[in-house]
């Protein structure tokens, strides 16, 4: 049994069905180099849609336990940007998506992430409340508190053995937003040979999902440097299904039609700006280029140089006494700017599928008393409270005019000439947040309507 | 589904620079949504709470560093704990639903409906099911969102219809619990703390719909509160109820003693001391049980899995779904968070309509010692689930029941 074979879900009941034939396929990548690798997809039967992309990691110059996974995406944020081609069109090309997996993972329920997800990708929800309700991490996960100087790491740990890796297996569903899409079909076969379909990952820097323990003996200890962190033995696990005749003649009928098979997707693209640093109060506005996109939603992450020691950079900052409005069209989507915090909470929370965050105290805000953080004050600490206090703090809004529609397409806002203007205000706040007199960074992650036409064995992506 | 969804916020029609509460004599917070063509989706009520001392001084804690005193909020119930009673009303002032004893229906509904993980992170509505993290709430302008506890605004997407086919607008009031209710603790006992709501707004999505002026008939859902004293270890009360479709029936205690004081928390969940037999009578019958409940096995200081939580727990959801709350049902959860126990029954197993009590009399015997440490007398919280139909047309409205 190959490593990938281990991750196989076994095939469903649905599947076994007369007629219908599933082969499992372990693709190793054409390209692979120490920043990217490149499965090329067989142009045969139907892909399901629950495929999967395995890889190892493990650091060359640590000792075992001084490196680990970020608490939230864990090793989902290793992919730094992720490009989904039918030939030489893209149907998604995602940069900075180690932001997207940790929102994703902040809307999935605390059991879902301890009792799943915590194995298949490194992230670990442990985080429990003290005595004196504060939040700290398990001393059960957080191991590097033993009161010597040595670090005896976490839970999720990255093996420092090249023959024994930390093994990542991430389902494409959570990358790529057209493997959720519950209309979205795959019919490889039908795909002319300059079509096949191809998938490229471009690996992320350490210092953006890596966390390292600290060596000092005092409380709220530096982490050490981070050591190298070395990807290797990516592979593609894929399961082609094979549907009877009948079936697949309905297929051919509709890619041989005037309209072909189409499917309507939402498409999740990257624009980033800037917010220079500032002492006093600050109000920036940044316009968005998406003329004729159709819009669903939007989400911002809030970046700066100084990575959390918790999450690393799989994480969006908030920001002391942050407020935000947003024009479309000339419109003020909100008729007076968005302050409170629990205005803001709910905005995210009713775009989420499940209509819930599940974020702990002190995990959303820098500044309700209530979410107090702890900082570790065991021997060995690690960081101070204000790197997890309120890092899990993403701006969203949604702007689908049916949140239940599968079908995307016409189901946002269609942006006009005027490019979409983001208004955002904050100010610097010594106890909030130190380092808010540092410069932010902006990443919009704006999810658009898309459609992807096969026809007679073309495609055809919209822009 | 026809229109974009749009983003609002509404503010109150009364207002004080002062704040809203009992202290600053403005208690009752009212809102208007207006006759237009718009089906709100989705509400939600935020605010800014600060908590002041009794000698006028806001005090807590800024931004979590420095600690001044250490009031509790309501860990159950969370911040719908603040309210006492809300009423929607049509413009025209018919009562289309009114809650009584916010904080007690909240209690129940988030410990019943949530797990113990869920109620961690609630952290816009502060339930926060913990021991522990209760005794950090010492708040100075902190925000809040919630989501309050009405039927009328948890029944789907397509029931506040504010045009003159459905409600022609609403009224809504919010009516504010005494401080005494809203904090406990050592502290507050002491400093006599008192809660200033600012910045109070309703937000949430509302859509454009086109105005059929044909009016409809809109089934939602409601609860109706009721509130009886037991004095007796052998108690039995009867109410008349006037509801039809009645599908739960839940109810928890509290001593009343209890009720408005700063030393204990309006939200506890305490069962009845050495509760032995619950019967549910309708009419003179007993059902939907045609037998008295039993504790089997009893209840213990651990909290054991017995019947009567078992169906408490079942009155407001499906019985196939008890795995999703921190109703007390083993040790584990008592450790953390405190007793989450009260009686109810269910009268549907389907969803269906459940059962009219219009023309009968709702009753129950409870057989117990009263409160825990003998605190009595023993208030008793009832809330009824039902469902409910309004007729509306051109802004008359017209209530079942």
């Amino acid at each position: 049994m190959t490593e990938s074979e281990r991750f196989l879900d076994p095939l469903s009941n649905i599947d076994i069905i007369d007629g219908i034939d599933v082969t499992t396929t372990i693709l190793d990548p054409v390209v692979s180099n120490t920043s990217s690798c490149r499965f090329n997809i067989e142009s045969r039967a139907f892909l399901q849609k629950d495929a999967r992309l395995s890889f190892n990691l493990h650091s060359e110059d640590a000792d075992e336990g001084e490196v680990a996974l970020n608490s939230i995406s864990g090793g989902m944020g290793a992919i730094q940007r992720i490009v989904l081609r039918l030939g030489t069109k893209v149907i998604h090309d995602i940069d900075y998506v180690g932001y997207v997996s940790a929102r994703r993972e902040c809307e999935k329920s605390l059991e879902r992430r301890s009792g799943r997800e915590m194995f298949r990708y490194g992230s670990n929800p442990y985080w429990v409340y003290n005595s004196d309700g504060e939040l700290e991490p398990s001393s059960t996960e957080y191991k590097n508190m033993d009161g010597d100087n040595d670090p005896s790491g976490f839970r999720m740990y990255i093996s420092d053995d090249a023959d024994q890796p930390t093994q990542i297996c991430v389902p494409l569903s959570q990358l790529l937003p057209i493997f959720r899409n519950a209309l979205a079909s795959f019919p490889l076969y039908a795909l002319k040979n300059e079509y096949q379909m191809n998938l490229e990952v471009f690996w992320a820097d350490p210092e953006e999902f890596c966390i390292v323990a600290s060596i000092d003996a005092g409380i709220n200890g530096d982490p050490e440097a981070m050591p190298d962190i070395t990807i290797s033995s990516p592979q593609l696990v894929l399961n082609y299904v094979t549907y009877p005749d009948n079936i697949t003649a309905l297929y051919d009928k509709q890619i041989s039609s005037k309209e072909g098979y189409v499917v309507y997707y939402t498409d999740t693209i990257h624009t980033e700006s800037h917010i220079p640093a500032s002492t006093v109060s600050n109000t920036t506005m940044h316009r968005i280029q998406m003329s004729g996109h159709e819009l669903q939603k939007l989400n911002v992450s809030v970046r700066q140089n100084h990575r959390s020691r918790w999450y690393a950079r799989a994480c969006s900052k908030d920001m002391p006494s942050k407020k935000f409005n947003i024009r479309i069209n000339d419109s003020p989507i909100f008729s007076e700017d968005v302050e409170n915090q629990g205005w803001q909470y709910w905005l995210w929370q009713n775009s989420s599928d499940t209509q819930r965050l599940y974020l702990k105290n002190g995990q959303f805000s820098t500044q309700l008393n209530k979410v107090q953080s702890e900082n570790v004050v065991q021997d060995n600490g690690l960081g101070h409270s204000y790197d997890l206090q309120g890092n899990l703090n993403w701006i969203v809004v949604d702007f689908r005019k049916d949140q239940r529609n599968p079908i995307s397409f016409g189901n946002g806002v269609r942006v006009g000439l005027n490019p979409i203007e983001f208004q955002l205000s904050y100010a610097y706040d010594a106890t909030a947040d130190p380092r808010s007199n540092s410069h932010y960074q902006l990443h919009f992650h704006s999810e658009i309507s898309r459609i992807l036409q096969i026809q007679g064995g073309n495609v055809d992506v919209s822009f | 589904m026809s229109g974009n969804r749009q983003y609002f916020i509404i503010k109150p029609l009364n207002s004080s620079p002062d704040g809203f509460g009992h202290n600053s004599g403005l208690s009752q917070i009212k809102f208007s949504l207006s006759n237009q063509n718009k089906t709100v989706e989705s509400l939600r009520v935020v605010g800014t709470l600060y908590s002041t001392n009794g000698a006028g001084d806001e005090s807590g804690k800024v931004n979590g560093v420095t600690e001044t005193y250490d009031y509790n909020t309501p860990r159950k119930a969370g911040l719908n704990g603040l309210f006492s009673s809300v009423t929607i009303s049509s413009k025209q002032g018919s009562v289309i639903e009114r809650v009584n004893n916010l904080h007690r229906l909240s209690a129940s509904i988030n410990t019943c409906l949530n797990t113990q993980n869920d109620m961690d992170c609630d952290l816009m509505g502060w339930a926060v099911n913990r021991v522990s993290v209760v005794q950090k709430l010492g708040l100075v302008g902190q925000p809040f969102m919630l989501n309050l506890p009405m039927g009328l605004l948890n029944s789907g997407m397509d029931v506040l219809d504010l045009s003159d086919s459905g409600f022609a607008g609403l009224s809504l009031t919010l009516a504010l619990n005494t401080d005494q209710t809203i904090y406990s603790g050592d502290d507050a006992d002491d400093n006599k703390p008192y809660v200033l709501l600012k910045d109070v707004a309703l937000v949430g999505v509302w859509r454009d719909i086109v105005d059929n002026s044909k009016g409809r008939i809109i089934p939602f859902n409601t609860y109706s509160s009721f509130f009886n004293v037991l004095n007796s270890s052998n108690e039995s009360v009867s109410t008349t109820l006037g509801l039809s479709n009645v599908t739960g029936m839940f109810g928890n205690f509290l001593a009343t003693a209890s009720a408005s004081n700063y030393t204990t928390e309006c939200d506890n969940l305490d069962q009845l001391n050495n509760l032995a037999k619950v019967g549910f009578g309708k009419g003179g019958r007993m059902r939907p049980n045609s037998y008295r409940l039993t504790p089997v096995p009893r209840p213990d200081d651990a909290g054991t899995q017995n019947q009567i939580l078992r169906q408490y727990n079942s009155s407001l959801k499906p019985f196939n779904d008890l795995r999703h709350s921190c109703v007390n049902l083993n040790s584990s959860v008592l450790a953390n968070n405190g007793r989450n126990e009260g009686i109810g029954c269910r009268y549907t197993t389907t969803g269906g309509a459940g059962e009219s009590f219009q023309n009968s009399v709702f009753q129950i015997t409870l057989e117990s010692d009263l409160g825990v440490d003998t605190s009595v007398p023993t208030g008793f919280y009832s809330f009824f689930v039902s469902q409910n139909v309004v007729g509306v047309r051109a802004g008359q409205v017209a209530v079942e029941s």
